[in-house]
């Protein structure tokens, strides 16, 4: 088979499925563009899988919060998404898939309709069946187990079981990322049986997933075995895998090198050729954000145009060059990723670096030259992913003639500080909440606004309507228009002023098969398909 | 007399140590003294152009991550460094001789209280007591030098105490006693100077020592603030860029090295130069 066969195969794949999801949110995502296949990443069988082996995995950090419906942070899916499955999950291009479905369907804006795998069971033997997936539904919508999907959860007004392996789920209000939900690395599906189980320790663990846990060690390695049966025919293929936190991003890829890990996560920029001359696999990608938050109501940032100087003072192509290795796409205009159809080229280069525009708004500001403005607090957290472009930033701000006071803080303070809004300027980034234009809601509307609006109380009207408008619209054209005005409204604003799509990767190594990245835009999401993995030789 | 002073002046050359550890000191002092001069480059400025360079004509030591010029970092870095050990032992010394001095001098419950408190302060690790503080008060030049000058007080005060028992019941103690002067000016008057040999070695050592913590906090990223030049930030700043140039940690590496080792070495040549005991 041959490379171009695989890819137009992934392409066919995708068309299939925006076919079939004719109504609602299928229709939305599936050609909204953002799937789209990286076609380094597609994955090309070239022999049968070989059985047998044991994965040793360097995650970023340590698992502290073991329950499978609360946050964890990323690194948790390794361990938890290997154990369990979801009902949905993605595939190597992004596609929705069943996982524990066998297949699944929208019938109107609000009923979605599952049918189950046959055959699947627990770890401890039980089957898997309808009212597994009801326990897990409820256990989400407890209040007390304080899950990440308790609010998307909230909105299943109920859960009609038709027999053991068919039932719908019927909404209370149209949810256009109800399937990203579901899909998401915290939906998975625990025992009936297992409902009222505590996870002060993973020791209670019982999924449906590739793997069972042997053995655990806090700080040092979480011992899985392969679950015999599994559903997936012949699969895993792996005997064991070995999860082992390795904090320091240089240990982790000296690791890696040496052959002493297999895979990796997050590898830091200027790393990746170092990576890719040692033969090793990677995996990049664009998809999370390096911006500012600017708080409008702490002095001097109440300032509108002093906060559009800012923007305009802002050398991205040089932040991107020097704090990331040319590696990134400066973000000098629409929000989108450039492979969006959402992006909107208009504003392309509006925030090019504009050192005449941003005098004269200093001017507008009220003030007779940079130096009068009042010190700006800069706070900045301890990793490197927010220093290096925060330095830059700094460096080209005092340049100008703004006077700044860096502050290097712990990232506990830091979030504690971002949730109550208690900073002036603040150097942030992230990740798309989901991928669609509707990831800005998450920023700026003013009550669903948890990572930028609520702490520091901005609310804009205008933008607040528009951003409902585009959640309660299923027409793209109607969206584009939608959001681009929404856009419109941001980059006037500069709440938050945005600096670019930085780069990271995963890297395995080289006799490694059945790996795959997701594609831009579901970097919040992670897909643990460790059971598809396989040495050759 | 003239002769008896070269003589004497002959002998500290011919003390190796002290001759050469006094020359890295001295060289450290004036490379922070006459940092603008020494170099013309701008430490900050950033060049996207030339990142992680080796050494070369235009930039001496190389080039960061940042594309800045190693050759002045370093050289501001060894401003920063000595600015904050020497700022922060100052203060360590005189609250600590102060402290130590009363306590040795009065005796009795005073003393006993002031010693707890003081060997309260030495059971905690000085790092973990550096980072609880500037986790409170944040981080700048000032609050670090406040910070590892208190890290330094107990030192001194538990030195200066012990010299001061050393002396006290001394004759010329009981001699100036005698002639009705004040505890005030028998304590800074006639003690204080027969005490300075230890505290002056102290003082060199302690030196040394605040490098290594102002370097190490720097390193954790609780240094003074970016883009001050610290040589514990150049390494901090350059270990993830090891496995592409290793020039960044390198240099400033070299710098703490020399620097800490030569402020010991020297604290011990004094003290041999000024104990009649040690003395051949």
């Amino acid at each position: 088979m041959t490379r171009q066969h695989s890819i137009n195969e992934a392409t066919q794949k995708m068309i299939d499925r925006r076919t079939a999801m004719k109504i609602g949110a299928g229709s939305t995502l599936a050609a909204s563009g953002f799937l789209t296949s990286q076609g380094k990443t597609s994955v090309v069988r070239a022999q049968e899988p070989a059985a047998g082996g044991t994965l040793r995995y360097g995650a970023v950090r340590d698992m502290s919060v073991f329950d499978p419906h609360a946050s964890g942070g990323i690194s948790n899916s390794w361990v938890i998404g290997n154990i369990y499955d979801k009902l949905v999950t993605f595939d190597e291009v992004g596609g929705f898939v069943g996982e524990l479905a066998a297949s699944f369907e929208q019938k109107d804006d609000l009923t979605y309709h599952f049918e189950l795998r046959d055959g699947v069971t627990f770890h401890n033997g039980e089957p898997f069946t309808a009212a597994d997936v009801v326990a897990t539904i409820n256990r989400i919508q407890d209040p007390a187990t304080q899950a990440v999907n308790l609010d998307t959860a909230s909105n299943i007004a109920e859960v009609d079981v038709v027999d053991d392996l068919t039932f719908n789920i019927v909404l209370k209000e149209l949810d256009l990322a109800f399937l990203f939900t579901l899909a998401s690395d915290t939906f998975y599906i625990i025992s009936e049986a297992n409902a009222d189980a505590t996870y002060e320790t993973p020791d209670n663990y019982n999924g449906t997933g590739p793997f069972t846990l042997e053995s655990w060690e806090p700080q040092r390695a979480f011992n899985l075995v392969k679950h015999s049966g599994y559903w997936k025919p012949n699969q895993p293929y792996l005997d064991r895998v070995e999860i082992m936190p390795i904090i320091d991003d240089g240990a982790r890829v000296d690791g890696l090198l040496s052959g002493e890990l297999d895979l990796i996560e997050y590898v830091p920029w200027q790393s990746f050729e170092i990576v890719e001359a040692a033969g090793a696999q990677l995996f990049p990608s664009n998809g999370l954000q390096s911006y500012l938050r600017l708080n409008p109501h702490e002095e001097p940032l109440i300032n509108k145009p002093l906060r559009q100087a800012i923007s305009y003072i802002i050398n991205r192509s040089d932040v991107n060059e020097i704090a990331f290795g040319g590696k990134g796409i400066p973000m000098t205009g629409s929000l989108q990723p450039q492979d969006s159809q959402f992006y909107v080229a208009e504003f392309d280069g509006r925030y090019e670096q504009n050192l005449e525009r941003a005098a004269e708004l200093i001017k507008e500001a009220g003030y007779d030259s940079p130096a009068d403005v009042p010190v700006i607090d800069f706070q900045v957290s301890t990793s490197a992913l927010s220093q290096q472009p925060a330095q830059v930033i700094q460096q080209q701000l005092q340049e100008f003639g703004l006077q700044l006071n860096f502050r290097t803080i712990e990232v506990a303070t830091l979030l504690e500080n971002r949730a109550n809004g208690t900073y002036t300027l603040h150097m942030d980034g992230g990740g798309m909440s989901w991928p669609d234009p509707d990831y800005l809601r998450s920023y700026f509307h003013t009550t669903d606004g948890t990572s930028y609006a609520i702490g520091v109380k901005y609310s804009n009207p205008d933008l607040d309507q528009l951003l409902e408008e585009g959640m309660d619209t299923t027409d793209v054209e109607e969206r584009k228009a939608i959001y681009r005005d929404a856009e419109e409204i941001i980059l006037d604003d500069c709440p938050m002023i945005f600096i670019l799509w930085r780069a990271q990767a995963e890297a395995a190594a080289s006799n490694l098969r059945g790996y795959y990245a997701l594609p831009n835009g579901l970097e919040t999401y992670r897909v643990d398909h460790f059971e598809e993995l396989w040495f050759e030789g | 007399m003239f002769r008896s002073g070269f003589d004497r002046l002959k002998t500290y050359f011919r003390d190796y140590r002290l001759l050469g550890s006094g020359l890295v000191v001295a060289i450290v002092i004036l490379v922070s003294v006459l940092a603008p001069l020494i170099t013309s480059s701008d430490p900050n400025a950033l060049n996207a152009q030339h990142r992680l360079e080796g050494p070369s004509t235009d930039f001496l030591l190389g080039t960061d991550s940042f594309g800045r010029d190693l050759f002045s970092r370093l050289v501001y870095g060894a401003r920063l460094s000595l600015t904050v050990s020497l700022g922060s032992v100052i203060i360590g010394c005189l609250i600590g001789t102060t402290i130590g001095l009363v306590s040795g001098y009065s005796g009795g419950m005073t003393s006993l209280l002031l010693m707890r408190v003081v060997d309260l302060l030495l059971a905690f690790p000085t790092i973990l007591s550096a980072l609880f503080i500037i986790a409170f008060v944040g981080t700048s030049v000032t609050t670090l030098i406040i910070t590892i000058g208190i890290l330094f007080i107990p030192e001194f005060a538990r030195i200066v105490h012990s010299s001061v028992l050393a002396v006290r019941e001394l004759d010329y103690v009981s001699a100036s006693r005698t002639i009705g002067n004040s505890n005030f000016r028998i304590a800074v008057r006639t003690i204080l100077p027969n005490i300075l040999a230890p505290i002056a070695v102290q003082f060199s050592m302690a030196l040394g020592g605040a490098m290594i913590l102002e370097s190490s906090l720097s390193f954790l990223g609780l240094g003074p603030p970016p883009p001050a030049s610290s040589w514990g930030r150049m390494i901090s700043d350059a270990s993830a860029f090891l496995r592409v140039s290793a020039f960044g940690l390198i240099w400033p590496a070299i710098a703490i090295s020399l620097s800490v080792l030569a402020f010991n070495i020297l604290g011990d040549a004094i003290r041999d130069r000024l104990d009649p005991r040690l003395r051949q």
